[in-house]
């Protein structure tokens, strides 16, 4: 009977089956992906260390840790990481880079990619360095040209293409140079106090129980300040942060199918209520309200798998794009093949989405009276809240909710998302009504015939327009936020430059160039707008406890980071612009041999710490042991462009420690910024420069490549929302011809029936594009205070293109699909009865 | 007023064709009253959707106040309706979108004229409606429909008006009032009336009865109208 029941309306019933289809396509994608990605990254997790084994420091290796290193064996490979300047000798320009010294050998497993590829071997010829692929594009260098890292001149023998362990996106936020390990320590660079990463990598014929008792010796290892990282760590390490990615993207694909099961569930609405006439003749006949519901709950079974089965087929095909769109973030080659787990979840889930939302309008069969076999009556199948269906919103939220559990692994970010999609629908609902409401309420009368009916025609019997506008709009929504929230962060970065004076900043500076270096700046017309002293130190107590004995406590809350390095402080007698008081009291001077010196300490942290004004903290500064106390809290503003610290010190203490400054100016322009970086390096080749233009431009490169693979996820929620849209205007087809035949009846030219199409799909469309908006603007208002911390900028022109594209593509559809309405014959309206 | 000349309106499916109305012909004069009856299936209503232009004849023609539907095309025949036209139809054909108001005034609002809300409100009125006039279709009975429909029939003073089965889907006593109206909209904006009806007692209330058999006219009697 449901199969018997569905002729004459199968077409119908595709379209259904269509709305659920790009959101199982995109969760199939996604999920296979993920399944191929944990594969690869099982497959190919020694490559992605280069090593069996690595240990790491912040500083050089101590002589108890060398010889923990001997005494491990193996074959050995050396490599420091460290940021410094590299200045381009053929073009005078340079670029704060990230500088890798490798031993000859490493990668023991996995390979180094460059181009030419005899470059690698070439490396470790002499002084030779290989620089990262986008230096070569942007500085325009080729094989041959020179470049100079500290006091040494290298090179370059090939351009970088891939590295193990490292994806392409790596070299955007500093691109690489790498040396022989050999020269290292002649380039100048690796002084004290310099930041710098120390590795030692390990290859061992039997690694397993070599890394078991370097495990047991963990505590040792933290003693000396050493970090180690295995094969199983990395592929740890890796493996979660790419499933919270996959994750992240699944439920974004998830969100295309919960649009999806709202198309569904209106779609079914307005087919039940074209039935109502079938199911009272069955009521008639002697079905009970279960069999007439029973052959629909059949139909959308049967439905939901289709599209479920359309879906997966489809997502698998998408499967093999996700890789391309990932390929900056990817560090293992991913190949593909096809997940069955992926496509069962992807099956069930459509199927679920499909029958859970259509049992809202489903559950209206109970409601059509066989007396609708003798009496039309319109509210035959009213949406009304009862115990029924409130059941049947509680499973639909429960099982979003499951769901999203089982993507998160944690319930509370499952509840989350949860509750966030719902409130976002809520919200959606909401806006919608009140805009269908507030503009029928207050349509200007004095507009043309065409425009009025146009708009009537929005509220139509059964018409599907706030569903729409909640379709439409949340896939508005999605892509507006995305957009603004890019914004938001670059606007803020842009008014940090406009707002303050300096947007070039030399750090690494040693005290004795540090004159030298001011009077160059100030010869080529830079003012000196901050000089601050850095003082490198080690925490070794507090309050009385040393930190070793701390670390070892479970319960401590204290990062690993805020011990295992070394810290920067300052010192001075005022405050800066960006910082204010908290709590306890501001001491400006203190002296060296006083007993204990006050200090005031970053309020985020000292809330980390756990500190309390009167708390001790012991301080090692570069072999001298420093008591202090914590004599204030103060706010800093940390997006301001100059050195912020944790920990500042009274004027009159640290001024005859060992220390390096930090200079900052201001650059007219970006050639005048490139020229005094050019200077500067040339004469102190271990001073580096950050220029804010250049963070600028990395920043939105970096969210430029996030948001474009969120967009391509949010994609399925537009065509979602468009099919959903195809759909309604398909299901409304019958009325709209039998409108516009009528309308040519009372002598209606093709023009105006023409205009009432455009009109009605306008108006729909445009109060989508604002319904979702509205919405965006609101996130990105909430975005701005609670998250960027930042003021709201609300930018106009994306607005305007973002609701041209949605009304255009609306209109576009629509009127697609209504094409031939006015040939319709007129006569047709004589013979419906 | 109105002419069919040899009407004849055939369809072909594969390779039979079925002749629905076969060569009619007949002048309607200006201010008659006409009823075109027959039994269902006889081609009565095909007849009518050739005499408004709704549909187009396999061959002769319909000339309407010196016009040749034939030589018309879509947007031609629509002005021409609009222009010299109403309609009332069976199934009301209300627009579920808009007011009754709104609904009686849509084809003067087609033709773009202002300030036509007083005489639609008077139609309104004289069908007995005036306090409906934002009810929606779906907020009236089937008898209220249709008089909003004769008021809408009349809103353009049409120089005809075709009436489909206008009390086919109305009881006796709704079907009373409305033929009432009909007459009396007829007599007050002298109207050339063209009734579609397979019902005789009210095919008898006009001035002229056309009688359709398969599709061919076999009678065409004056009648000594009843008083409606």
């Amino acid at each position: 009977m449901a199969i018997r029941e569905t002729r004459g309306s199968r077409k119908r019933l595709f379209l259904f089956l269509a709305s659920i289809v790009m959101g199982v396509s995109a969760l199939v994608a996604i999920q296979s992906f993920n399944h191929n990605l944990n594969r690869a990254i099982d497959e190919q997790a020694r490559q992605l260390l280069g090593s069996d084994l690595v240990i790491s420091a912040r500083a050089a290796f101590s002589e108890d840790a060398e010889i923990l290193i001997d005494t491990l064996g193996g074959v050995q490979a050396r490599d420091y990481e460290f940021q410094s300047m590299a200045l381009f000798t053929s073009t005078g320009a340079t670029r704060l880079s990230r500088i890798r010294a490798i031993d000859e050998g490493w990668p023991f497993y996995g390979s180094i990619d460059a181009e030419p590829q005899s470059a690698v071997e070439t490396l470790h010829n002499g002084r030779f360095a290989l620089a990262d692929r986008n230096l070569q594009i942007q500085f325009g260098l080729n094989v041959g040209d020179s470049i100079q890292v500290g006091n040494l001149h290298f090179e370059i023998a090939g351009f970088l293409i891939d590295v193990p362990g490292e994806s392409a996106a790596a070299g955007i936020i500093g691109p690489r140079i790498f040396i022989p390990a050999e020269f290292v320590y002649d380039t100048g660079l690796l002084q004290r106090g310099s930041r710098a990463d120390y590795r030692i990598h390990f290859q061992f014929d039997n690694p397993a129980p070599i890394i078991e008792s370097l495990i047991a010796q963990r505590d040792e290892l933290d003693t000396m300040r050493l970090s180690m990282e295995t094969v199983a760590d990395r592929q740890e390490t890796f493996g979660q942060a790419f499933s919270t990615m996959a994750q992240f993207l699944g439920l974004v694909g998830f969100i295309a199918l919960l649009l999806g099961g709202i198309g569904v569930a209106s779609a079914v609405y307005a087919y039940i209520k074209q039935r109502v006439e079938t199911v009272a003749v069955l009521h008639c006949l002697g079905a009970d309200t279960s069999q007439t519901t029973a052959i629909y709950v059949v139909q959308m079974l049967m439905v939901g798998f289709l599209g479920a089965l359309a879906g997966s087929i489809l997502g698998i095909g998408i499967q093999t794009l996700i890789p391309i769109l990932l390929q900056d973030f990817i560090p293992v080659d991913v190949s593909f093949s096809i997940s069955p787990i992926a496509i069962l979840i992807g099956l069930g889930v459509g199927m679920g989405t499909s029958v859970l939302f259509a049992l809202l309008p489903l559950s209206g069969i109970r409601d059509i009276s066989p007396m609708a076999t003798l009496r039309k009556n319109d509210d035959a199948v009213a949406l009304r809240f009862d115990a029924v269906r409130i059941t049947i919103f509680g499973l639909i939220f429960l099982a979003v909710t499951l769901f999203a559990i089982t993507q998160t692994e944690r319930w509370f970010h499952g509840i989350f998302f949860s509750l966030g999609i719902f409130s976002a629908i809520g919200i959606l609902v909401g806006i919608a009504k009140l805009i269908t409401w507030g503009v029928r309420r207050y349509f200007p009368d004095g507009l043309s015939y065409v425009w009025r009916q146009g708009m009537a025609n929005l509220y139509r019997p059964n018409n599907q327009t706030v569903m729409l506008m909640v379709t439409i709009g949340f896939a508005t929504f999605l892509v507006a936020t995305l957009y603004f929230s890019q914004s938001i962060i670059l606007g803020q970065l842009d008014l940090t430059r406009q707002d303050n004076d300096a947007n070039l900043i030399f750090y690494d500076i040693q005290t004795d160039q540090n004159l030298a270096l001011q009077n160059k700046l100030l010869e080529a017309g830079a003012p000196v707008l901050l000089d601050v002293p850095i003082v490198t130190m080690r925490m070794t107590h507090i309050n009385g406890n040393t930190v070793e004995r701390i670390r070892q406590t479970k319960e401590r809350t204290i990062p690993d980071w805020l011990f295992a390095q070394e810290v920067r402080a300052t010192y001075r007698d005022t405050l800066t612009r960006g910082e204010k008081i908290l709590s306890g009291e501001w001491i400006p001077e203190s002296d060296f041999n006083a007993d204990i010196v006050p200090i005031s300490i970053a309020e985020g942290i000292a809330e980390v710490m756990n500190l309390s004004i009167g708390d001790t903290i012991r301080f090692n500064v570069q072999g001298i042991p420093l008591e202090t106390y914590m004599a204030s809290t103060r706010e800093v503003n940390w997006q301001q462009v100059q050195p912020n610290f944790i920990f500042l010190f009274p004027a009159g203490v640290l001024e005859g420690a060992p220390q390096f400054h930090v200079v900052s100016t201001r650059a007219e322009s970006a050639s005048e910024s490139v020229a005094l970086q050019s200077s500067v390096v040339a004469n102190f080749p271990n001073v580096s420069a950050i220029d804010l233009d250049v963070i600028i431009a990395t920043v939105d490169d970096i969210l430029g490549k996030i948001t474009y693979v969120i967009q391509f996820m949010a994609l399925f929620s537009v065509i979602t929302g468009l099919i959903v849209l195809i759909g309604a205007v398909i299901a409304s087809k019958f009325q709209r011809a039998r409108e516009s035949v009528l309308l040519k009846t009372l002598g209606a030219s093709k023009r105006q029936v023409m205009i009432i199409q455009i009109a009605e799909y306008l108006f729909l469309g445009s109060f989508a594009a604002l319904t979702g908006l509205l919405l965006a603007w609101l996130a990105a208002f909430l975005l701005s205070i609670f998250v960027f911390d930042t003021a709201f900028l609300f930018t106009l022109l994306p607005s305007i293109v973002l609701f041209v594209i949605v009304v255009a593509l609306t209109m576009s559809i629509g009127l697609l699909n209504s094409r031939g309405l006015y040939e319709q014959p007129a006569v047709a309206v004589l013979r419906e009865v | 007023m109105l002419q069919a000349e040899q009407l004849t309106k055939s369809y072909t499916s594969g390779n039979r064709t079925l002749t629905v109305l076969d060569n009619v012909s007949f002048t309607l004069d200006k201010g008659s009253k006409n009823a075109i009856v027959g039994p269902s299936g006889s081609g009565k209503t095909t007849l009518l959707g050739l005499l408004a232009g709704l549909d187009r004849p396999t061959s002769g023609d319909v000339i309407l106040d010196n016009n040749s539907l034939n030589s018309l095309d879509e947007q031609g025949l629509a002005a021409i309706r609009n222009k010299y036209t109403g309609f009332v139809f069976q199934s009301f054909q209300l627009i579920p979108t808009l007011t009754a108001l709104e609904n009686v005034m849509v084809p003067l609002e087609l033709r773009g004229e202002k300030n036509i809300r007083g005489f639609a409100m008077q139609l309104l009125e004289e069908v007995g409606l005036k306090d409906r006039s934002h009810h929606y279709p779906t907020q009236l009975s089937g008898g209220e429909q249709q008089r909003v429909a004769l008021a809408r029939a009349f809103i353009n003073r049409p120089a005809i008006l075709f009436a489909d089965e206008p009390t086919g889907n109305l009881d006796a006593d709704t079907g009373d009032l409305i033929t009432e109206l009909i007459f009396d909209l007829n007599k007050t904006y002298q109207t050339t009336l063209v009734l579609v009806t397979h019902d005789m007692e009210l095919a008898l209330k006009t001035d002229r009865i056309l009688k359709i058999r398969n599709g061919s006219l076999i009678s065409d009697d004056k009648t000594e109208p009843s008083p409606a």
